[in-house]
């Protein structure tokens, strides 16, 4: 059996004695996805894959080849014949590799993958997963049986190997339980989701009550109606706000600025923002989803405020964004095998406010809670959006019904500019997170 | 041509098909169990221009092989990537580790070889003309208009063969080509600035651009930002709307499509559960799953379960006639599949969608906007999704016109629409006699899987939907 560590610098030397230099990056993924539908095993699957990225550079020209599996035979030829194509491409000066200087830095240890993916116990899961479909449909009777309870575990094994010198690995595992529960009334149906996600196994706590959950969450559901068309005060929940985050993160990112495609463009160290508005991106976290020791080309990671109080203070970059908007690196280039890096985010958070859902519900007295946003609806480049979505329709603090078919509409930077109030209820459950917030003023689109 | 197919396996590895045949069949024991191999190799090649440079040059290759065992309803799945025949042993084992006790019969399958592509891929070609595409495309999108600030162009080319074994018995292939290609622009005029993308594609070789020239894809990314310069924010609120001939197919895949795969229905998660034979739609509707059509992005030769292609009446005079199903599906409603469909070897099959569409109806077009008091003219379309039990759907508006006593004004932006699948079709009051499928570009997104598809539509009005915009309606 080949040793990745041997296949990484054969391909770097092979590239060397081509006449070029290279970054090599290799990913190795395991997996176990079990479903239980009504009882019984619906799907097992069980998989390992690898793939390959090879970025070939002959001074500022760069060259992809990615190829899935363990064919790593006749490499020469397969880079020589890529090495062709060389001839096409244009010389850009910030396209390059990271140098020895840049790559240097310790690496912190992060506890990232807690070593049991192989102690996975089908029969074990399988028991937990029919329990939660069991608890789910003894909730209630409008509950029915149809979606399959789900578990998936994952680990990843990530090695990158350079001309300059790189070569790091490191590993990281996963776990989920989830559920979508369906609902029906008067021949109306609802489905609602939910679900544990984390890094380590341990971590997943009491995972049979994501069956009541789903089912909780899906019954208030049924009923749901349209609401007058008009400006409103709306509230999202730690789900929707973290949706919302997400485009935020997106318009951050350097290369959608290089690319004049985000609403961002231009606003580093303006102050855009109310002043209870700081964000953080942070790889460092123990356990998190986001977290990660080096980035896509290799550097170590590093944890940055991108907004204090209202104020921008950095992009998101890989080497190619920071250099040609001439910034500093920020270590977030993603590991891409079959592209040019992009850039991620570590664990991107906006700070905490203070009071849970329903003291946010409290405050805001009448308006729009969101549960639910279909999220097709955004212009980057200017920051216009329009969403549909689902929630509760809101007087005196108290939800009083499901509101359905409707739409809400503004701009991402007046949304961020309009938030009056910031809880303190965030979930880590993906990389990006943020508390409950409440926004005065959006445009709402029904009857 | 089997026969190159075969090779091109034999090349990375696999034993000989008679082996394979043997190996799949080995974990079956009793009546109601079936097993399937499912080889893929899939090479691509991309070319993108980018601040005005030919800045990447992308060469990707995968090969490998799902294993599915299924055991009534249960399925054991696994896949390799080492083609080699203990690996290929391992899989089958893992996949048979499946527990069940299945009574269902086997899945039924066939092909007569169709070719409905008629091509040979031109991805191995020479690189200098493609990357001329992508220049001929950046100089026309300059030279349109002064408010160009960047332009960024991507080409890719697929080749995807893959070559289905099932414990029936059934052996079949496709070889698939795919060409893509999209300008994106952005322009900025007196510092309001606006995006634009464009593009198509098809199962087609370098002869696509033909059909459509790299500058009138320029162009057209073009003009819609340049009419984006100048829209107004959309309504809010209930209206008549005018869908527009093509990409508002969109509509159709995400309403109607989705909610009308086997899967959700045989599950009884879908809002049209339960409904075949009942009235779904206004009767002007005829609705169509065709995976069978020339050189489209969505037509496929057999199914990714081996299955000859079709093409499914789903709709008929508005009355819903049938789901789209992949084998196991198939089996619970006692009838013939052939949409299942994956996005790779690493992925089992599911029903989905090819090219989906509305028959034309008898209305011109100017009769139908000249009909409308006041509402939205919806012309192009950023994306779609939809809630398979309630039917509620959202889509984007990128180009579209606010229409005023039977005339269209001015353009708008920002504008969604937002709607319930069951609902929708019986608000349709005029179908338009203009179907046109979009041109090539959507790829349909279903529990983690990617596939090509297709999309059509006549120009269509609906009596009422939600608007969601920001101006006051």
């Amino acid at each position: 059996m080949l040793k990745i560590s041997e296949v990484g610098k054969n391909i770097v030397q092979l590239a060397g004695k081509l006449g070029c230099e290279t970054q090599v990056s290799i990913l190795e993924q395991s997996s176990k996805d079990i479903s239980v539908r009504q009882g019984e095993i619906e799907q097992l699957q069980t998989s390992r894959s690898l793939s390959t990225g090879v970025r070939l550079f002959s001074g500022n020209k760069n060259i992809i080849l990615a190829f899935s599996g363990y064919d790593f035979d006749n490499m020469e030829e397969k880079i020589k014949l890529a090495l062709e194509d060389m001839t096409y491409l244009e010389d850009d000066k910030y396209k390059r590799l990271l140098n020895r200087e840049e790559l240097e830095g310790d690496l912190r240890e992060i506890a990232l993958d807690d070593g049991r993916f192989d102690e996975i116990d089908i029969p074990q899961v399988t028991g937990v997963l029919k329990e939660i479909e069991a608890t789910a449909l003894d909730h209630d009777p409008r509950i029915r049986p149809s979606e399959a309870a789900e578990f998936s575990a994952a680990r990843a094994y990530i090695h990158i190997f350079s001309s300059f010198g790189l070569d790091k690995f490191y590993n990281k595992s996963h776990y989920s339980f989830y559920y979508s529960a369906v609902a029906e009334e008067k021949g109306l149906k609802e489905v609602d989701s939910w679900y544990l996600s984390k890094r380590f196994f341990e971590d997943i706590n009491n995972p049979i009550q994501i069956g009541s959950l789903a089912a909780q969450r899906v019954l208030k559901k049924l009923g749901g109606k349209k609401i007058k068309s008009g400006e409103q005060k709306v509230l999202f929940s730690p789900r929707t706000a973290s949706s919302i985050l997400e485009l935020l993160a997106e318009a951050l990112d350097g290369e959608e600025i290089l690319l004049g495609n985000s609403f961002l463009s231009g606003s580093l160290g303006e102050s855009l923002f109310a002043p209870n508005i700081t964000i953080e991106d942070n790889p460092f976290m123990e356990r998190h989803p986001g977290s990660y020791p080096f980035d896509g080309e290799g550097m170590t990671s590093r944890d940055k405020k991108v907004i204090r109080e209202g104020k921008v203070l950095s992009y998101l970059h890989n080497s190619f964004s920071a250099a040609k908007l001439d910034m500093p690196l920020t270590g977030n280039a993603s590991l891409a095998l079959n592209s040019a890096p992009g850039i991620k985010t570590g664990n991107f958070y906006l700070k905490p406010g203070s009071g849970n859902l329903d003291d946010l519900l409290s405050e805001m007295k009448t308006g729009l809670l969101v549960e639910e946003l279909f999220l097709s609806g955004m212009n980057s480049v200017t920051g216009d959006f329009s969403f549909g979505c689902a929630g509760y329709w809101v007087e005196n603090g108290v939800s009083l019904y499901p509101v359905k078919e409707i739409t809400i509409a503004g701009n991402l930077l007046e949304l961020f500019r309009n938030i009056e109030l910031i809880g303190d209820d965030n979930e880590w459950k993906s990389s990006i997170c943020s508390p409950s917030f409440l926004v005065t003023g959006l445009s709402v689109g029904g009857i | 041509m089997k026969e190159d197919v075969l090779n091109l396996f034999y090349r990375s590895g696999l034993p000989p098909v008679e082996k394979v045949r043997k190996m799949i069949n080995q974990p079956l024991a009793n009546k109601g169990e079936f097993s399937e191999i499912y080889l893929e190799r899939s090479v691509s090649r991309s070319f993108r221009l980018s601040e005005r440079k030919i800045s990447d040059i992308v060469t990707t290759s995968s090969s490998g092989a799902g294993i599915r065992v299924v055991k009534g309803n249960n399925t054991g799945f696994s896949f390799t990537e080492n083609l080699a025949e203990p690996h290929l042993k391992q899989c089958v084992a893992d996949a048979a580790a499946i527990k069940g006790s299945g009574t269902v019969p086997a899945i039924k399958t066939g092909s007569k070889g169709n070719d409905f592509y008629n091509i040979q891929a031109s991805l191995g070609q020479p690189a200098g003309p493609k990357v001329e595409l992508l220049k001929r495309a950046e100089q026309k999108a300059f030279s349109l208009s002064p408010y160009v600030e960047k332009v960024d162009v991507n080409l890719t080319e697929i080749e995807k063969t893959v070559y289905v074994i099932n414990s029936l018995g059934i052996e079949a292939y496709d070889i698939r080509p795919m060409i893509s290609f999209s300008v994106s622009v952005v322009l900025n005029k007196d510092n309001r600035r606006e995006g634009a993308f464009q593009g198509g594609g098809g199962r087609f070789d370098l002869s696509y651009f033909d059909k459509r020239s790299p500058e009138q894809i320029a162009q057209d990314a073009v003009n819609q930002a340049l009419i984006l310069l100048e829209a107004k924010h959309a309504p809010a609120g209930e209206m008549e709307v005018i869908l527009g001939a093509g990409e508002s197919g969109i509509l159709l895949h995400e309403s109607i499509g989705h909610p009308l795969e086997a899967d959700f229905n045989y599950r009884g998660s879908s809002a049209f559960t339960g409904k075949i034979g009942q009235v779904v739609a206004s009767p002007q509707c005829t609705i169509i799953d065709d995976a069978t059509l020339a050189n489209e992005r969505g037509s496929i030769n057999i199914d990714d379960e081996g299955n000859e292609a079709g093409r499914s009446v789903l709709i008929e005079n508005g009355i819903l006639k049938t789901y789209m199903f992949d084998g196991i599906t198939a089996n619970h409603f006692e009838t013939q599949s052939f949409n299942g469909r994956r996005q790779s070897f690493r992925y089992m099959p599911m029903p989905r969608m090819t090219n989906t569409y509305m028959l034309p109806g008898e209305y011109d077009r100017q009769e139908i906007i000249a009909s409308v008091k006041r509402g939205v003219y919806a012309k192009t379309f950023s994306g779609g999704q939809v809630d398979i039990s309630s039917g509620d759907f959202v889509f984007s508006v990128t180009e579209g016109y606010l229409v005023e006593n039977g005339k269209i004004s001015h353009p708008i932006k920002g504008a969604t629409l937002i709607g319930n699948g069951p609902e929708i079709l019986k608000r349709v009051t005029m179908v338009g006699d203009d179907m046109v499928i979009s041109d090539g570009k959507w790829t349909c997104g279903k529990e983690g899987q990617n596939v090509p598809v297709g999309v059509g539509m006549p120009t269509v009005k609906l009596s009422h939907i939600t608007v969601g915009g920001t101006a006051n309606a």
